[in-house]
């Protein structure tokens, strides 16, 4: 039983490139996008997908498995990004990505997605024609305006199938009152209220606490075909059952020792609380970490009580599962396909699956430390072990898959014999040996030693010949192939030469869009500096997160791939780039640099470098490993970057670079410039300090003033722009909106068209530039 | 000249006997390679443009492999001299050969003719193949019409080589049988063969009586 100090690291987590990319080099590591990492059924029984949004929107990906290899290899490739839940609509928000989810909410096995906007809960249905996400409905019962937006309301939205008629998913929700019961009317393609305020779990009552809120869910406890809700409130843990008959939930159960006077309104407590059935008796047990340990309760109908069945000490708080990055990796799932549920958790050194023993009451490990997600490879960050997700329904009758992501991208297993393995570690298919005799000869005719060896390369010119001589290649003499094994091999080589010449084709062009060395001019940081008119010889040091400059950097790319040209190979060119500065990046959470304007020109500038190496190693991951050498090769085959959109993304990199550019210029000043004049507040922790009284609205000479919409107006502190430079020639370059010519081609003429918000606020410059924003204009 | 070859044959392997009795075994490739023939018939794959047949034999310290896909026309259209695939080897080996530029159009006939064996061959170390179709653009696997029509096995020095050579053999529409002995005081080379009726006759309605082929003195194609 795991100790979370006391096991070795295994750290093979699989090559440098993978899908989906979503790495820490892109803005995965948000919490507004790894969180909604997850698994749904979309397009009927068995058919699975992966959904998880990213700033540009919301991305569908599907796993194909090799139809010629074991059930556990495979890839996955993009079905669809629906750009309405991008940032720019707003989705980045906790009240609005927190809500995404899928349920079958019409009884027909195709699961819905269900996400809450401004306007209310809004119901998505997937087309498989489209392959997309097409809006049904939206209920502005949940809207932001009728309060929705507090945490304590919109986190408890959830579905749960539990009225014995098996019509489909009811909708719960906690309002201030209590909860409300709705369920979907295929009809009028709306939500019906079964039931309001019942429970009564009501703001009043203590339930508008994290500690109790977060703890409603449901499961089938009682094992009579219906899910219960279940929820942990001040006075302890409390349990109802449906009643069809009376459309109302009725308590069922009470437990008083889960009340906050016992403790359990710890978040390492209540946080822990969760159903699955780990006996496998057809109901699902109540597990819950306490201070001594994880619990399990069963059922009892004689005594219509929750009896303990088993009590571990391991997982207790003295064994070091009181840390956030063990206990909140606690969940359940049937890996093993034997009807009972598994345990999953991670120590400090990796992921152990427990099965439990209903008799004995004791948990044994059927893998230890395995997939190695140990804190040593980063996975004590959130962004990393809150993505843990097993599927059990992803598809039936096939190993259980695991997704996680680390800081390249999504790493995906598969439970099989007693072990988790990575889907992607397979080699290149094998030849007979009628085929290795027929490779030699292959490889004599071309010339090279091993033809699959020279895939790993960042030029076409070889590989294109080697693909000329192949496709006019005769049979091989007194080889003792038949025609369709010459054929088989013929054709596998061909699509292997053709996938590595569209690879490296792709990464060529994503490196000329990370081409840094053309930023070298107008678009560098020096001549920025010098259009702000700053001083670029200055030795005052700036604070940089190159991190931060990677994410933009890559979500910009992302964004305008996806936007210009969609589908597999948008995602597939933001995949790239975010390997790309990723592999580069160190430790992107943690990525500060630092140095006058001169030096960082040059730490950029090696970044820059840097970043295209981890590209080529990306590259390298592709052509080596056949695994991702197919996947990628054949939709890049089918549809290669079209030249718009390759403009696209360039112009979007610059875009992103120049706006960088302009934030370190400016705190360039902010740091070599002090105020000129007194701003109380500057330099205070409070940077809402100031007030309109303290300039009496007569903005000194060098303030710059920002029209912050209607009714406010943002006041900066302005030395940005020179005492002697006050007019609207760099705020028309920062805020102007982006003409469509500088989308493809960006010069340093172009508008940045970037939110206000965005550089008040995450630009660094409030602490001592900004002022009341309740100001009047 | 078959008997004078037969008369030289048995002097060589007379003299041989004598040097082993006096030396103990003979030692030498030339010695050790032998190559029994078994069948051979055009594969699934056989076409105007590719000359695919199977060949089945036994070989021990086989040498050389020499193949030739040639046309009614007289016309090589591709072959090869290699070193075989294996010294040692028994059962089907498959020959493949693409015909080069003007590939035959449907209804040619072409054949392919392989010998396996000894560098120096001779009708006690080779074997040799040869397989006539009338042939369609594709192979039968893939829908096309490739018809056999002579399939002969045989020691070296035995079968036709060309199509030509075996002009006299495809007169008629129905498969011909091979070339009869050629060296028949050989007992290890006594007869070319039939391929055998899974090969020679392809499964269909009976053939039409047909007068026998006579015996005959056979070229020794020795080329």
């Amino acid at each position: 039983m795991a100790d979370p100090t006391a096991r070795t690291a295994d750290d093979l987590l699989g090559p440098a490139f993978t899908l989906p990319s979503w790495g820490d080099g892109s803005s995965w590591s948000d919490e507004s996008s790894y969180s909604t990492i997850q698994f749904s059924t979309i397009a009927g029984a068995g058919v699975g997908v992966l959904l998880g949004r990213s700033p540009a929107g919301l991305e569908t990906w599907q796993f194909t498995r090799y139809p010629d290899y074991s059930p556990l290899t495979g890839y996955w490739h993009p079905l669809d990004s629906n750009p309405n839940f991008s940032n720019a609509n707003g989705w980045d928000a906790p009240k609005y990505y927190e809500t995404i989810q899928t349920a079958d909410i019409t009884g027909s096995g195709t699961k819905h997605l269900l996400a809450r906007s401004d306007v209310g809960l809004e119901t998505w249905e997937w087309t498989p024609e489209g392959n997309t996400w097409v809006h049904l409905a939206t209920d502005d019962d949940y809207s932001d305006h009728f309060g929705w937006d507090d945490p304590q309301f919109y986190e408890t939205i959830q579905t749960t199938d539990a009225d014995t008629s098996e019509r489909p998913a009811m909708l719960v929700a906690r309002g201030g009152g209590g909860i409300v019961t709705r369920q979907w009317d295929n009809t009028s393609n709306t939500w019906q209220t079964l039931s309001v305020y019942s429970p009564a779990w009501s703001d009043d009552a203590g339930w508008d606490y994290v500690s109790a809120y977060s703890t409603i869910q449901t499961g089938d406890i009682t094992g009579d075909g219906t899910a219960e809700l279940i929820g942990r409130g001040p006075e302890g843990l409390e349990i109802y059952s449906w009643d069809g008959a009376n459309s109302g939930w009725f308590q069922l159960y009470s437990d008083a020792s889960f009340a906050d006077a016992h403790g359990w309104d710890e978040p390492q407590y209540y946080e822990t609380i969760q159903t699955g059935d780990v006996t496998g008796d057809g109901s699902a047990e109540l597990l819950a970490r306490g201070a001594e340990g994880l619990i399990v309760m069963s059922w009892d109908w004689n005594s219509s009580t929750l009896t303990q069945v088993s009590v571990d000490t391991n997982f207790s708080d003295a064994n070091g599962w009181d840390h956030a990055e063990f206990y909140e990796t606690i969940q359940t799932a049937d890996v093993t396909g034997d009807g009972a549920a598994e345990l999953l958790a991670r120590d400090h050194l990796g992921l152990n699956t427990y099965r439990l023993d209903p008799t004995t009451g004791t948990w044994t490990e059927l893998a230890t430390g395995s997939p190695a997600m140990s804190n040593d490879a980063g996975w004590d960050h959130p962004s990393r072990y809150l993505t843990i997700t097993p599927s059990t329904d992803y598809n039936p009758g096939f190993p259980v898959p695991l997704v996680a992501r680390d800081g390249v991208g999504l790493r995906t297993w598969f439970y099989d014999a007693g072990a988790w393995s990575l889907a992607d570690d397979i080699g290149f298919p094998a030849f007979d040996a009628a085929q290795q005799r027929a490779y030699a000869v292959v490889n004599a005719t071309i010339g090279v030693p091993d033809l699959r060896s020279t895939y790993d390369t960042t030029e076409t010119g070889d590989l294109s010949t080697s693909l000329t001589i192949l496709r006019t290649m005769s049979s091989p003499n007194a080889k003792n192939l038949t025609r369709a094994e010459w054929n088989a091999l013929k054709d596998q080589l061909t699509d292997e030469l053709t996938w590595a010449i569209r690879a490296i084709d792709h990464y060529q062009t994503l490196a000329a869009v990370l081409d840094h060395t053309t930023m070298a001019d107008d678009l560098g940081l020096h001549s920025i500096v010098t259009a702000i008119d700053a001083n670029p010889s200055s030795d005052h040091v700036i604070d940089v997160v190159v991190g931060t400059m990677a994410a933009a950097i890559t979500d910009a790319v992302i964004e305008a791939a996806l936007t210009t040209a969609g589908g597999p190979v948008g995602a597939l060119a933001g995949a790239m780039v975010a390997t790309a500065w990723s592999l580069s990046v160190d430790d992107m959470f943690d990525s500060d640099t630092s140095g006058t304007v001169s030096e960082l020109e040059t730490i950029l500038a090696n970044d820059f470098q840097d970043a295209l190496s981890g590209m080529q190693t990306a590259l390298s991951a592709q052509t080596t490993n056949y695994g991702l050498l197919l996947p990628v090769g054949s939709m890049l085959d089918a549809d290669p970057i079209p030249t718009p959109q390759q403009q696209a993304m360039r112009a979007a990199h610059l875009r992103a670079w120049t706006a960088f550019a302009y934030q370190v210029a400016a705190n360039a000043e902010r740091d070599g410039h002090a105020p000129t004049y007194g701003v109380a507040g500057c330099g205070d922790d409070d940077p809402y300090h100031n007030s309109c009284s303290d300039y009496e609205w007569n903005p000194p000479a060098g303030a710059y003033q920002l029209d912050y919409g209607p009714g406010a107006l943002w006041l900066i502190q302005f030395k940005l722009l020179g005492a002697d430079n006050v007019d609207d020639t760099i705020n028309e370059r920062l805020f102007g909106s982006v003409s469509d010519s500088c989308r493809t081609e960006f010069t340093s003429g172009c508008n940045l068209g970037l939110d206000k918000s965005t550089v008040m606020f995450d630009w660094g410059l409030r602490d001592c530039w900004s002022v009341d924003w309740s100001c009047p204009p | 000249m078959t008997d004078r070859s037969g008369r030289r044959r048995r002097a060589v392997a007379l003299v041989g006997v004598l040097i082993a009795l006096a030396v103990g075994p003979p030692v030498g490739a030339q010695d050790a390679t032998s190559v029994t023939p078994d069948g051979a018939d055009i594969a699934v794959s056989a076409s105007c443009l590719q000359g695919d047949i199977d060949i089945t034999y036994t070989a021990v310290g086989a040498e050389r492999t020499v193949a030739s896909f040639t046309d009614d026309a007289g016309r090589v259209l591709d072959g090869y001299d290699e070193v075989p695939f294996a010294a040692d080897y028994s059962g089907t080996e498959h020959i493949l050969l693409d015909a080069a530029p003007p590939v035959p159009t449907a209804g040619t006939v072409v054949g392919v003719y392989v010998m396996v064996g000894a560098a120096d061959p001779t009708a006690t170390t080779a074997a040799e193949f040869f397989v006539a179709w009338r042939c369609d653009t594709t192979g039968n696997d893939e829908g096309g019409s490739n018809e056999v029509l002579l399939a002969c096995v045989g020691p070296y020095g035995s079968v036709p080589r060309t199509v030509a050579d075996a002009a006299h053999l495809l007169d008629g529409d129905a498969p011909q049988d091979c070339p009869t002995t050629v060296d028949p005081l050989d007992p290890t080379t006594t007869t070319a063969s039939p391929a055998g009726p899974a090969t020679v006759a392809p499964a269909g309605p009976a053939r039409p009586a047909r007068p026998a082929v006579p015996v005959r003195a056979v070229p020794t194609y020795t080329g």
